[in-house]
């Protein structure tokens, strides 16, 4: 009797972490003595699926996105309630449309941290010799990882490893792609060019001198020239985060472009809120004069939102562009020790 | 399938071999997408061909029920006929012909052929709940309501609750909620009625 067996001796279902965070439909995985049990449960209805422990071939898992972009759009969400709370207490609104507006906001918050405690999302998939049968219960990588750990311990329990068969020579021949193999090893994590970083840095440079600039001429030229590369710098960076995920991109490059966004991102929050919101609220005749309601902006404000961005900028630019000076010299001395002795790298 | 299915699901780039088994997530070579392909021995496994049944060769020997023709090799464990190596499906150490097979799935009375159960408790549950909030301002309905969960909770207590959660736990809390709520909504009208007859 195996271990699993005296295990399950007692007990007919085993419920294995991971749940569906579907209100109407909860998907759930359990293990009994030999197989595996995807039950979805409905308000009336309970489905089931059996998956025999003999005849699973695979289980596969694949990182997504999911939860980057949920909470990107959860944190954006909580971040505009939050404007609108401090709008609130600053200009006096009535109470209960601060409360209402510091809720919503604290439950935006909330879902963005609950979210992001939750870890990176995933898709899992369990194959069989028929079919393929998408596991959404476990949509979290950590405990998908955990679950397959666990599963895989126990259907070679049963199975036997790889090993065995191969002893037995009953597996079939694979073609091995070595150009694939090499590929692979080469790209445990993607290769980055880092192009988009290297014009992050430049438009962050651009932004800092006509920023500085426009500290000391008060004129719509500087004005403009400094907003035109501070917004293109923002977008720039959007687009690095997102592409440096997963990449060989070194921590130190990683850090200072999430700092470009952020400081980028809240002198324009600051802009926008001191533009619109705040002074719409101090004189409601702001809002149909937009005109107007820019150049009400304080001097004092606009020059330490000027300077407190160009200095970010000064420190941020040339010390990125010196990250990546250093990365890329790395990258050339990697190559060119793959390329000395190709056969000793793409030997596992 | 196997082969073909060993893809990157993103991209369709068929994995290389030392991409499987791997202990943490590794990049797709195709859209260098992280995955992790878990691969067990059933993945290599060659099918054995299906068996079609001997054909009999001496007038004397057992035939099977199904096909006269063929030589029976099992008996059914559910009606005891002959069957021949077509007709033999092996179930949780079983041997059943189609018929009883077919049987057992109609009248559940083979668990591991069971694909779908009613929740009747959840739905005794659920109306109960919804009946709760409404005996103050709307005692009717939570008299209709609490009824319906009673009667689910009484009408399909005998018959099997879900298949993981084996116990009536749910009815329990139902049949409670359901007579809490009959005695408010009873009393609210008890109440109206005093209320309408004999206030001066």
């Amino acid at each position: 009797m195996s271990n699993a067996t005296k295990y399950f001796a007692n007990c007919a279902y085993q419920p294995l972490p991971g749940k569906t965070g579907r209100v109407l439909e909860e998907q759930r995985l359990f293990l009994a003595e030999d197989h595996l049990l995807v039950a979805t449960r409905s308000i009336n209805r309970e489905t089931y699926k059996r998956f025999y422990l003999t005849d699973i071939q695979a289980i596969t898992i694949q990182r997504t996105s999911d939860g980057v972009v949920a909470n990107i759009f959860l944190g954006v969400l909580a971040g505009l309630f939050g404007v609108l709370v401090l709008s609130a207490v600053l200009n006096a609104w009535p109470v209960f449309v601060q409360i209402i507006f510091t809720v919503v906001a604290a439950l935006f918050l909330g879902c963005t941290l609950l979210n992001s405690a939750f870890g990176p999302t995933c898709k899992c998939h369990i194959l069989s010799a028929v079919h393929e049968e998408p596991l959404r219960c476990l949509g979290r990588l950590h405990t998908a990882q955990r679950v397959v750990n666990y599963l895989k311990a126990i259907i070679e329990g049963v199975q036997g490893t790889a090993g065995d068969l191969a002893g037995e020579g009953a597996i079939i021949a694979q073609r091995v792609d070595r150009e694939a193999e090499r590929r692979l090893l080469d790209a445990s994590r993607r290769s980055e060019e880092g192009n988009w970083h290297l014009a992050l840095f430049g438009f962050l440079i651009l932004a800092a001198i006509t920023g500085a600039l426009g500290l000391f001429f008060r004129h719509v030229v500087p004005t403009g020239a400094y907003m035109i590369p501070a917004f293109i710098a923002m977008a720039l960076a959007l687009v690095a985060v997102i592409r440096q995920r997963d990449t060989d991109v070194p921590a130190s490059l990683r850090t200072i472009t999430w700092f470009a966004l952020a400081t980028n991102c809240a002198v324009a929050g600051l802009y926008l809120y001191a533009a619109t919101i705040d002074q719409v609220a101090a004189q409601p005749v702001y809002a149909e004069d937009m005109k107007q309601m820019f150049g009400s902006i304080g001097v004092g404000f606009t020059f330490i939102a000027n300077a407190v961005c160009a200095a970010a900028n000064f420190i941020l630019g040339p010390l990125g562009l010196y990250s990546i000076g250093l990365w890329r010299r790395a990258n050339a001395i990697r190559r060119e020790q793959q390329r000395i002795a190709p056969d000793e790298i793409a030997q596992p | 399938m196997g082969a073909a299915s060993l893809t990157c699901d993103r991209c369709r780039t068929r994995l290389p071999a030392s991409a499987l088994n791997s202990e943490g997530l590794v990049a797709c070579p195709g859209c260098f997408t992280p995955l992790r392909f878990v691969v067990f021995p059933a993945y290599y496994r060659a099918h054995e061909p299906a068996q079609t049944g001997e054909k009999l060769l001496v007038e004397d020997e057992s035939s099977c029920y199904y096909h006269p023709t063929k030589k029976a090799v099992v008996p059914c464990d559910g009606c005891g006929r002959f069957l021949c190596a077509l007709c033999d499906v092996e179930l949780n150490a079983k041997h059943l012909c189609p018929k009883c097979l077919e049987a057992g799935k109609e009248k559940k009375t083979i668990e591991s052929l069971e694909n779908e159960r009613p929740l009747h408790d959840s739905m005794a549950l659920l109306l109960a709940v919804i009946g709760l909030p409404l005996v103050f301002c709307a005692p009717y309905i939570t008299l209709f309501l609490a009824s319906a969960a009673l009667y689910i909770s009484i009408r399909h207590w005998k018959k099997p609750v879900s298949m993981i959660n084996d116990h009536r736990g749910l009815y329990i809390v139902a049949i409670l909620l359901a007579v809490v709520e009959l005695g408010l909504a009873l009393m609210i009208f008890g109440l109206l009625i005093v209320g309408i007859f004999f206030n001066p």
